[in-house]
């Protein structure tokens, strides 16, 4: 038992953070916390613990995401004005090179499928085949959305000034 | 064609300061803990529920049954069987015959012998004297005669019946 804990304190430390991140592509605060608490308590309560628990921790939550969706019967993601009616999704720090909730802001008026690629490879450094099999994609889309996605992310970060100067 | 060759160096760059970035913290570890015990007393509760609640129906089951099963009558009669004869036990012998000394070779009979022959005339002859020969032309015999006599009454042969001499 005491190992489990263990386990459980160590998968918590390295993934909490990129899963409730995760989370929040779908769902508010206060959902994207249930859901990954049940997600580590359900991987807890495996009889036998998966080869990649990071992949399987990602899979249970984004089920778990989408099941919640569908349950409220409401689009979690409604542009900008929403998602910064949420807490913060990044801790900012005085020596940041990239404004935390700029990148909030550009993440949320990404649809889902592009996000949650992003948040996996950046934060969740996933491989592309974790990427592709929690995200159910084949290999190669995994790896052309994702593209396709850090570029759009990266124009919407783009100041007016910056798209002006080039 | 590699991932790394699709996205431009610029890319690559705004990858790595994202990556400088920190998700917010959103969780209460303590809180998990706690959520990870309750699961755990709640799977234990639920085994004992589930044992009491299975000894019960065994419980009830085995009453039912004593209610609804007929009891096992015990009924005692009473069967004379006619006892065989056991088999005769051969007799000993008793313990007089058994001491008494048994004749150790054939008991000795005299020997009836046919009236004519040899020792029975001999006998007579012994007993009576020569007056107890039988009749017979002996004398008038000659010596053949007599010769062939002796070797008839030798073989015990009928010397006085049919046989004229």
């Amino acid at each position: 038992m005491s190992d489990e804990r263990d386990d459980l304190a160590k998968w918590f430390e390295a993934n909490s953070r990129p899963l409730a991140l995760y989370a929040r592509q779908w769902l508010d605060d206060h959902a994207a916390a249930d859901v990954v608490q049940d997600a580590f308590l359900k991987l807890l309560g495996q009889k036998h613990r998966p080869a990649d628990a990071r992949a399987w921790l990602f899979r249970a939550v984004r089920n778990a995401a989408l099941n919640e969706l569908r349950r409220r019967r409401t689009h979690a993601r409604h542009g900008a004005a929403i998602a910064a009616g949420r807490g913060e999704w990044f801790e900012q720090q005085l020596d940041d090179v990239i404004d935390a909730k700029a990148v909030q802001e550009a993440l949320a008026e990404l649809p889902p499928e592009q996000s949650e690629l992003i948040v996996m490879r950046i934060w969740g450094q996933m491989t592309y085949e974790q990427m592709a099999e929690v995200a159910g994609v084949p290999l190669s889309t995994a790896r052309e959305r994702y593209v396709a996605a850090i570029e759009s992310l990266r124009r919407k970060m783009v100041t007016p000034w910056e798209s002006k100067t080039k | 064609m590699g991932i790394q060759d699709e996205m431009s160096s610029d890319l690559s760059a705004f990858e790595a300061r994202l990556s400088k970035l920190a998700p917010a913290e959103a969780l209460d570890g303590g809180m998990l803990i706690f959520r990870a015990g309750q699961a755990a007393g709640a799977a234990s509760r639920r085994r004992w529920q589930m044992l009491a609640a299975a000894s019960v129906c065994v419980a009830v089951g085995a009453a039912m049954m004593s209610v609804i099963c007929p009891r096992t009558r015990v009924v005692e009669r009473l069967v004379h069987v006619q006892q065989e004869s056991p088999p005769p036990v051969p007799q000993r012998p008793s313990l007089a015959a058994a001491v008494a000394p048994q004749p150790a070779g054939p008991v000795w009979k005299p020997r009836e012998f046919s009236e004519n022959s040899y020792f029975r005339v001999r006998q007579q002859v012994l007993e009576h004297g020569l007056s107890a020969l039988p009749t017979s032309r002996a004398g008038s015999a000659g010596p053949q005669d007599a010769r062939r006599l002796l070797d008839e009454l030798l073989r015990g042969d009928d010397v006085t019946g049919d046989r004229r001499f």
